[in-house]
């Protein structure tokens, strides 16, 4: 390689070429009055006219501040201090008017005998970097609106130890509960749990928080682990800082970072109110059906002792009266259960107690309660593998009730009723089959109305408030599930449901 | 003669069970204040049956406390009540059986003999 000794004009040249090119705006001042020695293009450019070598600041600057500029100078050519300012320009030079923004530099420079002797300008153009950095803060503070404008309570937990997702269920909930604390959240979310603000709450470990012990919670969370790690309108019942209680619906999401949960963010609403008018009505629909329940005790009991007493005195007629009485007060009970459960139907507050329960079993046990009931009717019992299903286990097990009891009810001479339980499109199916009356073609669609009843052609009305049916359709469907059946006149009758698995 | 123990705070059931119970040969005493149990239980019932509900007072609570008490825990005890829920509230409180209501009274007698012949 050879070693070019580039002389000294020619270095000169090569600095005034980089300078003349430079992307900012140089110029180089000499002397107290500051008379300009050097300015590139670029410097032309920002102040619009080209500059003349030799003449002064005071002389070129077309600047409407440019007393305060030449302060700025003086004072950097007398103390040798250099002077840094980022400004807003557009108003201020010729050319055009958009918004724009420099950051001036005047540094000073020094002669051989280290004296200040003409000062170096820079100006370099910053706008795209301060547009951008407003349009952040912008989009920040609008983000930072919505976030704490909001009613909802918007936060983020962190996990001082990431979770491993392949830990089993509870292993992971008992991590989340020792290690996840509140690291940020909007104000709303800080009131709901009695306090003033944020800082008054960030920092709060779960635990603190959330009653580990309480079902809610673990159902609400066990199912958020167990589906993804996200969850939507999960109940959570918590205290506030007075240890009073709130209820909240959630809805959030996980954050996975290899292979561990490491951050949630979610939202809450508070439904403490709603949930104390729930508990209200709830409280109420259960003294309703102790009021109604204890009359029809006490005078069922009262006709059956009666009965005996007639049985034991031999006046079999009287007996059988009170006997009557006693069918019908049983009925008047069956009424009173549908109408409570109508009731809670039609306010929406039929609320399900949903759980894992095995499918197959609770069918065997609705067979062995219904089987004694009935001396005439053997019920056969065909079920397929069984499987874990979430639901309300009484509820489907009152479906199952119903759907025997019809066919009991229906068929009113000796007969087979065949259950059937199959898997079948991720669907839990059973049939309840009967050998009885059947149903007629008009009738199918319209049995799982409410007040709906079975009639003979002899005018002889099946008895019942025709709610069973539609009670048991409710049901099924607000667990996501089907209820249909199939169905000849004379031929008897196949009711089937089926229940989503792996919900 | 065996006695029962029935705590129910309506009157008129309490008197029913009473005369059938009375009418098979059982010795009865009752009451309608559950706070009472605690008394009659000194008179030593061979079976009790308790209404879960009743007024001020939770019978599933007595029967906690029962079924705890060394002394007491091998009476057997009948829980009867308009609950829909009653077999699990029955379990949930370490009850031999329930009886919901309202109840049928062969069913009563029948659970009556089953319990009492166990001891």
């Amino acid at each position: 390689m050879v070693k070019k000794t580039i002389d000294r004009e020619s270095r000169g040249r090569y600095y005034e070429r980089a300078f003349k090119n430079a992307p900012m705006a140089i110029a180089i001042l000499n002397g107290p009055r500051h008379v300009y020695v050097f300015s590139n293009k670029e410097n032309d450019r920002l102040l619009g006219s080209t500059t003349e070598v030799g003449k002064t600041v005071e002389e070129l600057l077309p600047l409407k501040n440019k007393k305060g500029i030449i302060k700025i100078l003086n004072h950097v050519y007398k103390t040798g201090t250099a002077f840094y300012k980022e400004a807003r320009v557009d108003s201020v030079f010729k050319g055009d008017q958009t918004e724009r923004y420099i950051i001036f530099t005047y540094q000073p420079l020094m002669n051989e005998k280290n004296k200040v002797d003409g000062i170096l300008c820079l100006a370099y153009d910053i706008t795209k970097e301060v547009l951008g950095r407003k349009r952040l803060k912008e989009s920040e503070e609008r983000y930072r609106t919505f976030i704490e404008q909001s009613t909802e309570g918007i936060w983020r937990f962190e996990l001082k130890k990431p979770i491993p997702i392949k830990l089993s269920v509870e292993e992971q909930l008992k991590m989340a509960f020792k290690y996840a604390y509140l690291a940020e959240c909007n104000d709303a979310m800080a009131k709901m749990y009695g306090f003033q603000s944020a800082k008054n709450i960030v920092g709060l470990k779960l635990v603190e928080i959330m009653i580990p012990t309480d079902k809610s919670n673990v159902q609400t969370l066990t199912h958020f682990l167990n589906s993804g790690y996200r969850i939507i309108n999960a109940e959570s019942h918590e205290v506030d800082k007075n240890g009073n209680d709130v209820y909240f619906l959630n809805n959030f999401v996980g954050i996975i970072e290899d292979g561990h949960v490491v951050r949630a963010w979610g939202t809450q609403k508070d439904i403490t109110e709603q949930k104390k008018l729930e508990k209200e009505k709830d409280e109420f629909i259960g003294i309703a059906t102790h009021e109604l329940k204890t009359p029809v005790t006490s005078v069922k009991a009262y006709t059956q002792i009666l009965y005996r007493k007639f049985i034991s005195d031999g006046d079999q007629k009287t007996a059988e009266v009170l006997y009557k009485m006693d069918t019908q007060i049983n009925k008047l009970s069956e009424l009173i259960n549908d109408l409570l459960d109508v009731t809670k139907i039609q306010e929406g507050k039929l609320k399900l107690k949903e759980s894992y329960f095995d499918f197959n079993e609770l069918v065997r046990e609705v067979v062995d309660e219904m089987q004694p009931t009935t001396e005439i009717h053997k019920i056969i019992v065909n079920l397929g593998k069984t499987k874990s299903v979430f639901g309300d286990r009484d509820r489907i097990g009152q479906v199952i009730t119903n759907l025997i009891s019809n066919a009991i009810k229906y068929t009113p001479k000796a007969g087979k009723i065949t259950i059937k339980s199959i898997i079948k499109s991720g669907n839990m199916i059973l049939s309840v089959k009967d050998s009885g009356v059947g149903i007629s073609k008009e009738n199918k669609n319209r049995i799982f109305e409410r007040l709906f009843r079975g009639f003979e052609k002899e005018k002889e009305t099946y008895p019942g408030l025709g709610l069973g049916l539609y009670i048991s359709k409710e049901i099924i469907e607000r667990h996501g599930g089907r209820i249909w059946v199939d169905s000849k006149p004379g031929k008897g009758s196949k009711f089937y449901f089926s229940l989503l698995l792996n919900k | 003669m065996k006695k029962i123990l029935i705590a129910d705070d309506v009157v008129a059931i309490v008197d029913a069970i009473k005369i059938i119970l009375e009418d098979s040969n059982y010795e009865v005493i009752s009451t309608t204040d559950g706070s009472q149990v605690s008394k009659l239980i000194k008179q030593n019932p061979d079976l009790i049956l308790l209404d879960i509900w009743m007024s001020g007072m939770d019978g599933g609570e007595i029967c906690k406390k029962l079924k705890k008490d060394p002394k007491t825990k091998h009476i057997p005890v009948i829980i009867i009540s308009a609950n829909k829920d009653t077999k699990k509230i029955a379990e949930n409180v370490g009850a031999d059986d329930f009886i919901a209501k309202p109840f049928d009274l062969t069913e009563l007698l029948d659970k009556v003999g089953k319990h009492l012949s166990k001891n």
